[in-house]
């Protein structure tokens, strides 16, 4: 008869193999010798009487069902899910075609910048703007000079009867060179010619 | 078995109405699974809908050659080991969490009611105590009868983790419970009292 171990502990060597046992996964010989051992020590004893009633506990415990109508929630979560998902994919091939015709586009800036690159790196181009540019220059100063003869004009004092004046002389050299013009191309009768 | 088949492969092919079916044939395991992992009716459904429409979205990776129920409790136990690490990273404690509600059947008399919610309580108690992959691979073995080697599968670990896994889970439940004693709440001796004797399933 062995003597009663007073471990507060349970055994380390024999803590696996009460798992082991519970499981059903120990020889014959194994399962001798843990009995012998349970008899001799307290704490695994102890140690093993909580593990049947946990594993009562846990045998009897039954499984748990869902409250009703679960299988329709989650096809409703489904259906909701999926249609979330072809808005997503919608937006992005979207994007996908955005990026797409940028690039095409880039392909499109590829084949002109080389061509212009040629036209800006002949000297002839650059002679040609400075004409261009002084064409420009001179043509702001001519408008210039006239909108300051304008304004001038405007604001002398005489302007009023020098205006009058010259449009009584206009009319008047326009009505003289009528009447002449007249005479002068008026086709002579034949009659009197004879 | 041969109409589950027939369910996957409709649902293969878009029919929705096939994957409900399937739905109703696993609804009760799958919501288990949650429940116990999560320990929470509410985070129990939501768990057990997301778990269903991952399924759903991987159904063409899942391999006949294996159970349907295992494919799909795997997908199952790593969204809930997920969502408990989540959980400890939001620190929420289990106090903060909605009390149980809505699952032990309204048809049990008030007595049997009362025992049924102290088991219950006891086994929430015990299982809270392990960390997220023992919890799981506790749960996988007692509660649908899976062998070290399908757990092993499920949990992509090695038989021989899962032996140690449920080796050192089997020492912190004896240690919750003999803590529970000490504090004068025993878990695991009320409860006990409402259990039939025998061992095991």
């Amino acid at each position: 008869m062995m003597s009663k171990m007073r471990a507060t502990k349970p055994c380390p060597q024999f803590s696996e193999q009460m798992s082991l046992a519970m499981d059903h996964q120990l020889s014959a010989m194994e399962e001798r010798e843990l009995r012998e051992h349970l008899r001799a020590c307290d704490a695994c004893q102890s140690q093993w009487d909580m593990l049947q009633q946990i594993e009562r506990l846990f045998a009897t415990a039954p499984l748990i069902g869902p409250p009703a109508g679960f299988a329709a929630r989650v096809s409703a979560r489904l259906a909701e899910r999926e249609s979330r998902q072809q808005i997503l994919f919608g937006v992005f091939s979207l994007m996908v075609g955005a990026v797409i015709l940028g690039l095409v586009a880039l392909a499109s800036l590829g084949e002109i910048v080389p061509s212009l690159y040629l036209v800006v790196t002949t000297p002839a181009a650059w002679r040609g703007l400075a004409v261009v540019m002084e064409l420009l220059s001179l043509a702001e100063s001519v408008l210039n000079a006239l909108w300051l003869a304008a304004v001038a004009y405007v604001r002398s004092p005489g302007t009023m009867i020098c205006a009058t004046y010259s449009f009584v002389v206009l009319v008047l050299t326009a009505l003289w060179l009528h009447v002449l013009t007249s005479r002068l191309l008026r086709p002579v009768p034949v009659s009197r010619q004879v | 078995m041969e109409q589950e088949q027939v369910w996957i492969q409709q649902a293969l092919g878009g029919n929705q109405e096939a994957y409900t079916r399937l739905v109703e044939a696993y609804q009760t395991p799958v919501y288990n699974l949650a429940y116990r992992m999560l320990g929470n009716a509410q985070e129990a459904e939501d768990a057990a809908q997301e778990a269903f429409i991952r399924a759903y979205t991987r159904l063409r990776t899942y391999d006949p050659t294996r159970k349907f129920a295992s494919w799909l409790l795997s997908i199952a136990s790593h969204y809930c080991i997920d969502r408990l690490r989540r959980r400890r990273f939001n620190l929420i404690s289990l106090e903060e969490l909605p009390p149980w509600q809505g699952v032990v059947s309204d048809r049990l008399q008030p007595e049997e009611r009362l025992i049924e919610n102290q088991k219950r309580d006891a086994v929430q108690a015990l299982l809270a105590a392990l960390p997220p992959h023992y919890r799981a691979s506790v749960i996988l073995h007692y509660w649908y009868d899976f062998s070290y080697k399908e757990i092993a599968e499920m949990m992509d670990l090695t038989e021989s983790a899962i032996k140690s896994r449920l080796h050192r889970a089997r020492e912190m439940l004896v240690q919750a419970a003999a803590q529970a004693d000490e504090d004068k709440k025993p878990i695991v001796a009320g409860a006990a009292q409402a259990v039939p004797g025998g061992m095991g399933r």
